[in-house]
């Protein structure tokens, strides 16, 4: 248990930082993807359900709502894994009567989530998922080889705005 | 962990409800859908039995709009309260960022209250977080909710905090069924999110001292800090679990009515909102409206702002859907690499097929032959004389006695 709680404090601190060209070869994978599988919108969410990026479509539901499901989805899915002796089911998959879906890991903290017709074949999803999880995954290993020296700063004023900001919305109720 | 995405101007926070059952978390989430402003709140979803209890989490995303040129989001989580959900609760507060522990104010439950917060401790723990050491690198904040104050016999706020709150955290007072108390809670725990990000995020001293506003090293840096997942599967439930009935889901929508604790009086109509209301411009979307172009934000980079990336970062705007107008002409088709060669070898195998069919035909149907140029024809009579007509002036016995 120590050293899972070490490792985790690890990876904590060792954040991820994309900046725009990393930003720019997400899109440009997720929209190359889309085009090939014939998905309608794919989504980049990582483990804790905060949405990365999207293209495609834009669905009926909240984005946000689809998030936090992908990943409360695969963090049960992870739990599961582990009871039958594996460290993680790598790709999930769901078809309705006209929806299908096709999730997949990559690496420990990020999701890639596939929403596609069903009368689209499901295996050339799953190919040009697996594909697709290839270049995010260099994206993600660039990511995380860069120098973390200087990370991001927000401005002065961020949390004295943020504090008016709660103050106008909820002040009344 | 914060997501800060300075590519698409968003800062997303993760703020998780516990508590021990039946203590309001729900309810709490609830009337947050139901009283803020419409254009804050997205759509509620729940994963609960049939009963209605909590079996994954609820889930409301809150949008505080554009704070210092980035927009600003919570994502609010409830947690089962049920002992024998432990690893849910686990999965939920991955990554939390600020913690609302909402106790019940009944004396008979204060034994329940104590063994959830140890509980919170304990799975905090395990992934290297803390509510208790705030100079810690992983603290958690949190603020107390002493809810149900109208039940008669509620313990006073200080005898529950002789329990819960050795360590001075702040506490609110409410009454969430009737929606007092919710949003002053969410006020205190997203103030300490905020300031907490702002600590970790601060501009360096020196920029600080000149006044100078803020300058990403690279343009659009994203950060995406996440613990990982390892909480660790209870080996056994440790209390006979009854079997949870069948889940539901619903989103978008309050849920049906829970049971809860029985109150003295009747259960009152929400109070209307007191004074002057701020009446919020409406939005197209009811749930997160798109981003609109905020010229402030240019205030807080000095650098020139790049050229923006069609669909980059994680918001829900309409521009999303748009950013490759082509792509409803994609839906259903097959793939396009490789289709145009696949669709040739297809149509030469067809004519390939089509050719040996005719010569089939013009073999062994004279009428087709007969279509056939005359040359052709001859040579094709010449070969199939070679192959099925008999030897001239043989013909067999039996058939020149028949014949004569």
């Amino acid at each position: 248990m120590p050293d899972e709680i070490a490792a985790n404090e690890a990876m904590r601190l060792k954040r991820l930082v994309f900046y725009a060209e990393d930003q720019q070869r997400i899109d440009a994978a997720l929209q190359g993807f889309l085009r090939k599988a014939g998905a309608t919108s794919v989504a980049v969410v990582d483990t804790e359900g905060h949405l990365v990026a999207r293209q495609g479509i834009k669905a009926k539901g909240d984005p946000a709502s689809l998030a936090a499901l992908v990943a409360g989805a695969f963090a049960g899915l992870r739990q599961v894994a582990r009871l039958v002796g594996e460290a993680d089911f790598r790709t999930m998959s769901h078809a309705g009567q006209d929806q299908a879906i096709h999730m997949t890991l990559i690496g420990p903290r990020t999701l890639q989530v596939a929403v596609f017709p069903a009368s689209v074949k499901a295996g050339m999803v799953a190919m040009f998922s697996g594909e697709l999880a290839q270049q995010l995954a260099a994206v993600l290993a660039d990511a995380e080889k860069r120098s973390q020296d200087a990370p991001p700063q927000l401005d002065q004023g961020f949390s004295q705005a943020a504090k008016s900001q709660l103050d106008d919305l909820f002040g009344n109720l | 962990m914060v997501q800060i995405n300075f590519g698409s101007r968003e800062v997303s926070c993760k703020v998780v409800f516990y508590g021990p059952g039946m203590s309001g978390k729900t309810t709490n989430l609830e009337v947050i859908h139901k009283k803020a402003p419409k254009e804050t709140v997205g759509e509620m979803v729940s994963i609960a039995t049939e009963t209605d209890r909590t079996l994954y989490f609820d889930f409301l995303p809150m949008d505080l709009g554009q704070v210092a040129g980035m927009r600003t989001r919570f994502q609010l989580y409830t947690v089962p309260g049920q002992i024998y959900y432990n690893a849910t609760r686990k999965l939920v507060l991955q990554g939390v960022d600020g913690v609302i522990f909402v106790a019940d104010s009944s004396p008979d439950k204060m034994p329940e209250n104590l063994e959830s917060l140890n509980n919170l401790r304990e799975n905090l723990a395990e992934m290297g977080l803390t509510i208790d050491d705030t100079a810690a690198s992983g603290h958690v904040p949190v603020v107390l909710q002493y809810n149900k104050r109208d039940l008669p016999g509620a313990l006073s706020v200080a005898d529950m905090n002789a329990q819960l709150n050795p360590r001075g955290w702040a506490v609110q007072e409410a009454c969430a069924r009737d929606g007092k108390g919710v949003f002053t809670t969410l006020k205190d725990i997203s103030r300490l999110v905020i300031e907490k990000l702002n600590k970790e995020h601060a501009p360096a001293a020196a920029r600080r001292r000149t006044g100078a506003n803020l300058t990403p090293v690279q343009p659009n840096p994203v950060v995406v800090g996440t613990p990982p997942a390892s909480p660790t599967v209870p080996a056994a439930a440790p209390a006979p679990a009854p079997a949870p009935a069948q889940p539901q889901i619903s989103i978008g929508g309050p849920n049906p009515p829970r049971p809860t604790w029985s109150a003295p009086q009747p259960a009152p109509a929400p109070a209307p909102r007191p004074g002057p209301a701020p009446a919020p411009a409406p939005r197209p979307a009811p749930a997160m409206a798109p981003r609109p172009a905020d010229a402030a934000k240019d205030r807080h980079l000095s650098k020139p702002k790049p050229a923006p990336i069609e669909g980059a970062g994680g918001l829900p705007s309409p521009e999303l859907g748009r950013t490759d107008p082509n792509l409803k002409s994609f839906r259903g088709q097959p793939a396009q690499g490789g289709g145009l060669l696949r669709t040739l070898v297809i149509v030469l195998l067809f004519i390939l097929i089509a050719i040996l069919i005719l010569g089939a035909l013009a073999l062994f149907v004279p009428a087709v032959r007969a279509l056939l140029p005359i040359g052709l024809q001859q040579q094709i009579e010449k070969i199939m004389g070679e192959t099925t007509a008999p030897p001239t002036g043989a013909m067999p016995a039996d058939e020149a006695s028949h014949a004569g």
